[in-house]
């Protein structure tokens, strides 16, 4: 069997490789990519069920006075998100070898795979040490795909490498904490030294567990932090956003998981509230405060993939809402969904990266009525955003499902209802995309240019397509494999194919299933069984039988989703005036003054260095007479 | 071996005298003298450390504390090599322009001033080490006003007087102290700084460590700073910040058992200390001019320096002395692909740097390597220097100093990983990489910052005898003193 | 004797510090940096004087009686050394001061052009 460690050095020097030899050869590196990939799949796949697999490397570092020699350790939970990271990246890599464009960047597969390399490092380690190193490696490596060697892209990329270095900046403090009052470094035994604390002295775990909270918090996009998640999901590579979107913000999700929960959920004695820690009821809260606020955010957007960053930035909201609960079923429903997101959200980018790919666009208001041209894309689209919506027969709808049972099984009726009007905001927003790229009028340029993408790229959305419906019909199929991770969280329910247990009540998604095709033959029956139908040209219609030449309006300048949801976006208007975004870039602009202010103090032959001097020798001189 | 000691110092100071009498001779000639020197000293230090004799050598058979004493511990030989590596690839790869300033003027300066270098870590007298520290900032005021613009002069002349300030203040310091303890020798000092009263000690100390200051660049002493950087020649920039700012760092090392007898001036200097590391990198954040920022940055690093001491304890000075040796490395790659690339494109505001990776890829990734190795970022050197540092840190309970070197951290990643994604931004330009050779030591010292940032272990042997003869004062007086006897 | 010399020397100190902080012109500060010289090397001298004591010359005469009194001649040894350093870098301060002086046609540090254009 091959260590988990070879597999992280097989990527660093796959890295080098494709950096250094094969920067000329973009289609054979990808190709190495998708085989590490696939043979990554595999070798996880042999360790299933393996669990507490362990393996030391034969190094010793030296921190501080500990003397540890670091070392991996196969969990369920790394082990799933290990699992999706590599699976997705394989998906992934058969549509980034389509989309080799000229214009597409050579960087993206060396960097690509010091991502996985860290995400890798990150996901099986047992010590913290190697969690900080994997951890800031994803900051750079990301930086570099992010910014693709563009100036424009520059500043969206420096976005979310501050947000990373601040969150390992704080992840590096809080293993310090942790490091100092347990004397070791590793990850399972200080849980269990962290659980036995929280439950004695409550206030000496909060420092590190608020630092550790935050840390992660900022990885998953949470308010206030989100504002990188919509810049570097409009300035990543098309086909490296699905990764962004699907894998990077679970980071966040997987550190919650692996340490705050437990600690949380299990034994923290702090204040309560509603029968849950107030740091768990909090941070609920900020989950769905989160949701709620990109949602808003989502219905003014006319750039389809900050639209739907914002839409992921509300479901690692919805996640972070259920795993808080720390009850078993909200951390089943948070996985589910945050499982369910990874391939919904991935399956989305990617149809939007056909898009770009097609049309070089991302603005909606730039197109429409793609859907006649790129059918398969438009297919996938919207099971994609049925599955985001949380609608029936889709994955999403599972996993939103549980979340709720969850909510109201706590008796958190307030949460309940906000999470109600994100949701619902979601299916507006999303129908919104929907419509103004796919349906309505298509400009006279995709006219004439666009053709659906080349099969090698239709390959991971096919599969998308028959995983989320797959899933969506048998839930079980995921909840199955997801037994032993259940078990670390202490539910030990075992599961059915399709039937969902939750704590008021249980679903069967195979019954809902049948209803819906039921619907869907309804609706077919009236449509097709009722009046015969005309088609008429589009230009005809949309001026309510007026002449589009009297109202000025040619087919290029016509777009119906033109100011969709202008009501709605006038009715939250009070809460995007006072944007986060404002904030930050005030303060950046105060720093730079500051900056300014103090560079003059060097560079100009002024008095201030002097007076600090003559401060500095009082303050010597006065302590001869303290 | 004890003969090793004394030619560390003798040896370039004659290869100085040498030179003259070839300064009618081809450049080379030159630089073979001082690279052989320079190697001579990298080589038989590092053959000194890893022998692991401790030397202490008595000048003119004078016994410690009368005479002056050379000391060769741990502590003092890692710093040696460091300073003759850097030396010997300044000397040999040209760092120095070779066609203008490396006559045999500029070579002897460098030489006195590798000497004084080396003498200032070796020496076990504070005296001693005052001369050392005059000497090498003689031929550095020189050095940089061999730069030859108007930002030379400018910055050699603040350098001049601060310079001379900070040591005449320092000298009084040494006055003091040579009156109320009777001696100079560094290791009886540690013995008897105890017996001064506490506030002529505070006082003794404070102006001792004003020249230690200047040398490390810490707020108030360090207003020459962007000036000089931008004003010195490529090869004198390296020495600022590679040689001189790391000779500071050591010295305050080496004084920290005296320092920690005296927690008033610890105090005291924790604010001063988070003021210059403010200071310097928030100018940095703003600063245009690549090697003005570089000079900043020194600083910052160097605030880093007296921080993780300040902090104290074994894992405070293992931070520190694993600070100091990332950053001399780094920043001495920074300013080699920083004068590499000023050839390139003639121009020293980095962000006309722009999609330079496309002429000189190597640069830009050494660049980055370094840039990242500053910032802390783990693979390279200079994370395990932050990391035990923020653990020196927490352990010693001073969450506010950790917090604002969380926050400055942050800042010191920005503005460099701006200017190595300006480095990647493609972009048209008719630039052809010039004075590539000035790489090769550049990688050299990339591929130790790499080996060092996944295996830690290879020095880390070597440096944790180095905190114990910093921190074991006991040990250290005894070897000095021992002589006597 | 002791109180005046000391705080002769320390008065000295002091205003060549307060010159070199307010002066503008070079040699003005160049001229305090030497009278804060001068300060602190009577300072040291100071230190190893004692009224009482003889000159600490051992000729062959005197041979080396027990409880011969000397004045230390260690302090003075730093002064010498002191006072040559101060020469030299007096020396090199006038040389850079002149080559100032040449470049910009004055003697005071003007505030260096700030990002304008920046290059040498």
């Amino acid at each position: 069997m091959i260590s988990i460690g070879a597999m992280i050095i097989l990527a660093v020097v796959l890295a080098l490789i494709t950096r250094v030899f094969l920067m000329k050869h973009k289609l054979l590196s990808w190709v190495l990519f998708s085989a590490y990939t696939a043979f990554s799949v595999f070798v996880l796949l042999k360790l299933y069920g393996n669990w507490n697999y362990f393996e030391t490397m034969n190094l010793s570092y030296l921190v501080g006075r500990i003397n540890m020699r670091p070392g991996f350790l196969n969990k369920p939970l790394g082990w799933f998100f290990s699992f999706f990271v590599m699976a997705m990246s394989f998906l992934n890599s058969f549509f980034s070898m389509g989309f080799s464009k000229s214009s597409h960047s050579r960087n993206i597969v060396p960097h690509w795979l010091m991502i996985l390399a860290a995400s890798l490092t990150v996901f099986f380690t047992k010590d913290w040490l190697l969690f900080i190193i994997g951890w800031e490696t994803l900051g750079w490596a990301s930086f570099f795909i992010i910014m693709g060697g563009k100036q424009k892209k520059y500043k969206d990329s420096m976005s979310y490498y501050f947000f990373s270095l601040v969150s390992g900046m704080l992840l590096i403090a809080a293993v310090w904490m942790i490091g100092i009052k347990f004397r070791t470094l590793n990850i399972h035994t200080t849980t269990r030294s962290m659980i036995i604390l929280a439950k004695n002295t409550p206030w000496q775990a909060f420092p590190t567990l608020l630092m550790l909270t935050l840390s992660f918090l900022i990885k998953s996009g949470a308010y206030p932090f989100h504002i990188w998640a919509p810049r570097a999901h409009k300035s990543a590579p098309a086909d490296f956003s699905p990764f962004i979107s699907g894998i990077m913000i679970k980071f966040g999700i997987f550190g919650l998981l692996l340490y705050v929960i437990p600690i949380v959920s299990k034994g923290y004695a702090g204040y309560s509230i509603f029968g849950m820690p107030v740091f768990a009821w909090v941070f609920s809260w900020l989950g769905i405060i989160t949701s709620a606020i990109a949602t808003v955010l989502a219905f003014s957007e006319n750039d389809a993939k900050r639209l739907m960053a914002y839409s992921s930035v509300a479901n690692a909201g919805y996640i972070i809402t259920a795993i808080f609960l720390g009850t078993a079923l909200g951390i089943k429903g948070g996985l589910l969904h945050a499982f369910n997101h990874m391939i919904f959200k991935a399956v989305i980018f990617m149809t939007i990266a056909a898009v770009v790919y097609r049309t070089g666009e991302t603005d909606m208001n730039k197109m429409g009525g793609l859907a006649y041209k790129m059918p398969i894309t438009f297919m996938t689209f919207l099971l994609g955003i049925i599955a985001a919506a949380g609608i029936a027969p889709m994955n999403g709808f599972v996993s939103k499902w549980m979340i709720y049972q969850a909510l109201l099984g706590q008796k958190h009726y307030f949460m309940t209802v906000a999470m109600f009007f994100a949701s619902t905001g979601a299916f507006l927003y999303l129908y919104r995309a929907l419509h103004a790229i796919f349906l309505g009028q298509i400009r006279e340029v995709h006219e004439r240019e666009v053709k659906e993408v080349p099969f090698l790229m239709q390959i991971p959305m096919w599969i998308g397509m028959i995983l989320m419906f797959g899933l969506g019909v048998f839930p079980g199929y995921l909840l199955r494999p997801m037994m032993p991770l259940m078990k670390t969280f202490g539910s030990s329910i075992s599961e059915s194919l399709n039937v969902v247990q939750g704590s008021v009540g249980s679903l069967n998604t195979l019954f809902s299933t049948v209803i819906f095709i039921l619907g869907v033959v309804i609706a077919a029956a009236i449509f097709f069984l009722s009046a015969k139908t005309h088609k008429t040209p589009m230009m005809d219609n949309y001026t309510s039988g007026e002449d589009p030449e009297e109202w000025n309006v040619t087919p290029n300048k016509y777009q119906f989703s033109y100011g969709f949801y202008e009501p709605i976006t006038k009715m939250f208007s009070w809460a995007l005036k006072r944007s986060v975004d404002k904030a930050y870039f005030k303060a950046s602009y105060i720093l730079k003054i500051i900056g300014r202010e103090i560079n003059m103090i060097f560079t100009d032959h002024n008095n201030w260095g002097y007076a600090a001097l003559l401060g500095l020798l009082a303050m010597i001189i006065g302590g001869l007479f303290l | 071996m004890n003969t090793y000691l004394t030619l560390l110092i003798i040896l370039p100071v004659f290869a100085a005298f040498l030179m003259y009498f070839f300064r009618k001779a081809d450049n080379w000639v030159n630089i073979a003298i001082m690279s052989f020197v320079t190697l001579f000293g990298t080589v038989s230090s590092l053959v000194m450390l890893f022998s692991q004799g401790m030397e202490v050598v008595a000048l003119g058979g004078w016994k410690p504390p009368y005479g002056i004493v050379l000391v060769g511990d741990q502590l003092s030989l890692i710093f040696v090599a460091l300073i003759y590596l850097i030396a010997y690839l300044i000397a040999q790869f040209g760092g120095i322009e070779r066609t203008k300033t490396n006559d045999h003027k500029s070579g002897a300066l460098f030489m006195l001033l590798t000497a004084a270098a080396a003498g200032m870590i070796l020496t076990g007298d504070l005296f001693n080490f005052f001369v050392f520290m005059e000497l090498a900032a003689i031929s550095s005021y020189v050095l940089i006003a061999k730069g030859g613009c108007r930002s030379s002069y400018t910055g050699a002349l603040k350098y001049i007087f601060t310079g001379g300030l900070a040591s005449m203040l320092m000298l009084l310091g040494i006055g003091i102290l040579y009156n109320t303890t009777g001696t100079l020798n560094i290791a009886h000092l540690m013995v008897r700084i105890g017996l001064v009263g506490d506030s002529l000690r505070w006082l003794a100390l404070g102006l001792v460590l004003c020249g230690i200051l200047l040398k490390m660049e810490v707020f108030p002493f360090n207003l020459w700073v962007p000036e000089s950087y931008k004003g010195a020649p490529a090869g004198m920039k390296i020495v600022l910040g590679s040689i001189l700012s790391t000779v500071g760092g050591y010295a305050l090392i080496r004084l920290y058992p005296i320092l920690i007898q005296n927690p008033g001036l610890i105090k005291m200097l924790l604010p001063l200390a988070l003021l210059s590391l403010i200071l310097a990198e928030l100018a940095a954040y703003r600063e245009k001019h690549i090697n003005r920022l570089l000079g900043y940055s020194s600083a910052g690093q160097m605030a880093l320096v007296m921080l993780a001491i300040l902090f104290g304890g074994r894992i405070g000075i293992y931070a520190a002395i694993f600070i100091v040796i990332a950053h001399a490395m780094a920043k001495a790659v920074l300013f080699f692909v920083g004068a590499h690339f000023k050839e390139s494109t003639g121009s020293s505001m980095w962000e006309s740097y722009r999609g330079l990776s496309k002429i000189s890829p190597i640069g830009a990734a050494l660049f980055t390597i370094a840039a990242l190795s500053l910032t802390g970022i783990p693979g390279m050197m200079g994370f395990w220097g932050k990391l035990s540092m923020i653990g020196a840190g927490l352990a010693s309970a001073k969450y506010f100093s950790i917090a604002i070197i969380l926050i400055i951290t942050i800042v010191e990643g920005v503005y460099f990983l701006r200017i190595s994604g300006t480095l990647y931004q493609s972009t048209e330009s008719d630039v052809k990489a010039k004075a590539s050779y000035l790489l090769i030591p550049a990688v050299i010292l990339v591929l130790i910052i790499v080996l060092v940032g996944f295996w830690p272990g290879c020095i880390s042997k070597i440096i944790n005898g180095g905190v114990s003869a910093a921190e074991r004062s006991s040990e250290y007086a005894k070897l000095v003193l021992d002589y006597l006897l | 004797m002791f109180t005046i010399l000391y705080t002769i020397s320390l008065v000295l100190a002091l205003i060549g510090i307060f010159g070199m902080i307010s002066q503008k012109n070079l040699i003005k500060i160049l001229i305090s940096l030497n009278i804060l010289e001068t300060g602190v090397n009577l300072f040291l001298v100071t230190a190893g004087w004692s009224a009482e004591a003889k000159v600490p010359i051992i000729t062959g005469k005197l041979g080396l009686p027990a409880a011969v009194n000397f004045v230390d001649p260690l302090p003075q040894a730093l002064v010498l050394t002191s006072i040559v350093i101060g020469l030299g870098i007096t020396a090199v301060a006038l040389a850079l001061i002149l080559r100032y002086y040449r470049k910009t046609g004055s003697l005071t540090l003007e505030p260096s052009e700030f990002q304008a254009g920046g290059e040498r």
